[in-house]
């Protein structure tokens, strides 16, 4: 009794992998008389605004011309889960793509499958996060070291003294650790900065907030906040407890942000702020390097190809008009996006195929064609990051934009 | 003012007896928030000692002002404890609520006398949702509620992307960083919110019927008490909590996202335990749950001004909710002796 029904319950779980196995090849198959390169984009999570905007501008290129005609183009997303993302990759390979961009959950779980695919000549290419795999490409700013520039750039802002707040990242994760290990090492080359708290801001705006009024009670008289995101909500938290004097701080590109560090008003109340840090336009830029690589365009001599890290201080922020950064313009009025938009959705230059609606629906721009990309630049080598057996350059930690000022005596 | 129906909280009368000692005067029910209140100054008071430069008053309307979203949401979580339940799609509802208040408001203040109770009556739906799953159709209460939260998290995704597109209501936001005769506005808004909850929890009959669920589902079954209907009614309240946290958090941060309210889940849950009361149902009061919150938001202060380490701080934060279970064991016998 007991074992005819072990056996009916192994025949229905067969029946019921094998089904799902179908059902998830049925939703992978692409038509057969559809254009000439099946290109995959496996999403990791799908829920915030950095990686709506990067998907979006994904999409938008994907039904630009002559793109649109060239790839049958489809959308998984995967979750945070390494092993769902493992088998959607499986799925794409088996479904016969010709390339592959994924946004990695981690940096080296992934390479088996990563492998699997290079083996079936399936082009792999990661973009933002990086994996260790040596087949695949990596497209991100990690050699636009921001943890050293930013770092470097407010100790110049500041003269090399004063009190210091550290808004971290998500504990645990590679890029946190990376960016505080270059920040920090800026920042103790200078006796005269002090930094009297850190704490873990999770990249979340709101929990900056809350985490910089609690700082501001026992500290009120922070000079400057460093963050990698969750910027905005640091500055909030300034603007509520010291509208009279504010900070030096650096951090991402939401477009509230970038406004208040351009508004002349609070300039004069001392507030100097940096946009940098990696963007959503990485995506759509990595997916224009995959297409040139897939189309023979672009033969890379590396692995590790650099997204130029975007940039803008406080004397570089520029209105724009329209909807396209064109002319060096870099922000939105306000009421045209919302604070928390993250302004490096677009990048005027290397993909000016994009615009507002594009990145904010995922539609192409009316009329605009695919421009071919200037020559790539290749990024640092990372042992554990983004390679395997490889060797970081010697001045990793250092800055490598920002000159550095001497330590005031 | 502490509830009088539960057997644990009944004590005999003292009339006629020789005055007890001060001890014993204290209602057993008031002392773990009592005594979490006074952990809460004392870390407080701390702070103070470790950074000479800051005044306390500062310091106190900083970990007040941003209690504010722990101080309201958890009041819901502690009616769904009392009953036996949780509700864990407290997180997703402040998102939500977050959201829609944008959403609708679009940065105009005149939009708010609608847009504040539509925002309000969403919240309260999904609490309905979650009520009739549980007392109609049995679900047990962590399922009901962490399914209905994923599924309202998806609905909103699919909605919005995760980001509101819109502004908030600029009156909102002056609400919640504005300031009364100098002192922040939240904290005035938690003082009238501590008195509501309370009265409603322990000063009317309605609140006393679901210590009398709680405590003894059987009995109050015996007794005719409309179980369904005050189970559903928690779980609205809960969710109209979650809104109101929502409202609060999208004034404060000017900007609101659909994760924005997952980091104050766990608190929640935290807030109430701590304060005392018994996850298994039909203890605790609200003023307990008020001062966990209050102890968390002191707590998680220090540890920020304190820079420690998010490994360490996670084991402070742990041992504090195991600490506060363990303690419940004991159920502050000696206050009882």
């Amino acid at each position: 009794m007991k074992k005819r029904g072990f056996k009916r319950l192994l025949q229905r779980l067969i029946f019921g992998a094998a089904s799902l196995g179908a059902a998830a090849a049925m939703a992978l198959s692409v038509p057969a008389e559809a254009a000439p390169y099946k290109v995959f984009l496996d999403l990791s999570y799908s829920g915030n605004v950095w990686q709506t905007e990067a998907a979006n501008g994904i999409k938008a290129l994907a039904e630009t011309p002559p793109y649109d005609k060239e790839v049958t183009f489809k959308t998984v997303i995967s979750g945070t889960d390494v092993q769902h993302q493992i088998s959607d990759l499986q799925s794409m390979i088996a479904a016969g793509a010709n390339a592959i961009l994924f946004y990695p959950v981690s940096g080296t779980g992934l390479n088996r499958v990563i492998e699997q695919g290079c083996r079936r000549h399936v082009l792999m290419v990661a973009y933002d996060s990086s994996v260790t795999a040596p087949c695949a490409y990596n497209v991100n700013s990690l050699g636009g070291r921001y943890g050293a520039n930013s770092a470097q750039w407010m100790v110049n802002q500041m003269g090399g003294k004063g009190e210091l707040v550290i808004n971290h990242g998500v504990a645990g994760t590679a890029l946190t650790n990376l960016m505080d290990r270059q920040a920090l090492d800026v920042f103790h080359k200078y006796p005269g900065i002090r930094i009297v708290a850190q704490f873990y801001g999770n990249w979340n705006d709101a929990l900056s907030q809350e985490g910089i009024s609690r700082i501001l009670a026992a500290h009120p008289n922070i000079d400057a906040i460093w963050t990698v995101d969750g910027t905005w909500g640091s500055f909030q938290a300034v603007m509520q407890h010291r509208p009279s004097r504010l900070v030096v701080i650096a951090g991402q590109s939401n477009n509230g942000y970038r406004l208040a560090i351009g508004d002349p008003a609070l300039q004069e109340k001392g507030l100097k702020g940096l946009s940098a840090s990696f963007g959503p336009a990485d995506g759509p830029y990595a997916f224009k390097v995959m297409m040139e690589i897939l189309t023979g365009e672009l033969k890379p001599t590396e692995h590790n190809i650099a997204y130029p890290l975007p940039w803008v201080p406080y004397d570089k922020v520029k209105l724009c008009t329209g909807l396209s950064f064109v002319n060096g313009c870099n922000v939105f009025p306000p009421g045209k996006v919302p604070p928390l938009f993250i302004d490096t959705a677009l990048n005027g230059e290397l993909l000016p195929e994009l615009n507002l609606t594009a990145v904010e629906n995922g539609t192409p721009v009316p009329g605009a064609t695919i421009q071919k990309l200037p020559p790539v630049q290749y990024s640092d080598n990372l042992p554990g990051v983004n390679c395997e057996e490889c060797k970081a350059p010697s001045d990793w930690l250092q800055p490598n934009r920002v000159t550095p000022i001497p330590a005031p005596k | 003012m502490a509830p009088r129906v539960t057997a644990a909280t009944t004590e005999p009368s003292s009339e006629g007896q020789s005055t007890p000692p001060i001890h014993r005067r204290i209602n057993p029910e008031l002392v773990p928030g009592l005594m979490v209140l006074v952990c809460a100054i004392v870390l407080i008071a701390a702070s103070k000692l470790m950074n000479p430069g800051a005044g306390f008053t500062q310091e106190l309307a900083a970990v007040l002002g941003t209690s504010i979203f722990l101080v309201v949401a958890s009041f819901g979580q502690g009616l769904t404890i009392l009953l036996g339940g949780i509700d864990l799609s407290i997180g997703v509802v402040i998102g939500i609520a977050a959201m829609m208040i944008s959403v609708l408001t679009d940065g105009r203040d005149a939009t708010l006398p609608w847009a504040v109770p539509v925002t309000l009556a969403v919240g309260a739906a999904i609490g309905v949702v979650n009520g009739v799953g549980i007392a109609l159709a049995k679900v047990p209460p962590f399922i009901m509620t962490l399914a209905s939260g994923i599924t309202f998290y998806g609905a909103g995704l699919g909605f919005t992307s995760g980001l509101a597109q819109e502004p908030v209501a600029p009156a909102l936001e002056r609400l919640m960083n504005g300031h009364w005769f100098g002192v922040p506005i939240p904290i005035f808004l938690i003082i009238a919110f501590v008195i509501a909850a309370t009265v409603f929890q322990n000063g009317t009959s309605v609140g006393r019927k679901l210590y009398a669920i709680g405590s003894s589902p059987g009995a109050a079954r015996v007794l005719g008490l409309p179980i369904g209907g005050l189970t559903v009614l928690a779980y609205t309240l809960s969710g109209l909590c979650a809104a109101i946290a929502g409202l609060f958090l999208a004034g404060y941060s000017s900007a609101a996202t659909l994760d924005m309210g997952g980091p104050l889940l766990l608190p929640t849950i935290a807030a109430v335990v701590i304060g005392g009361a018994s996850v298994m149902g039909g203890r605790g009061i609200y003023l307990g749950t008020f001062a966990g919150a209050l102890f968390l938001s002191a707590l998680e202060t220090i540890i920020t001004v304190l820079s420690l380490s998010q490994g360490l701080r996670d084991i402070i934060e742990g041992a504090i909710i195991v600490g506060a279970l363990l303690a419940q064991g004991e159920r502050w016998n000696w206050f009882r002796r």
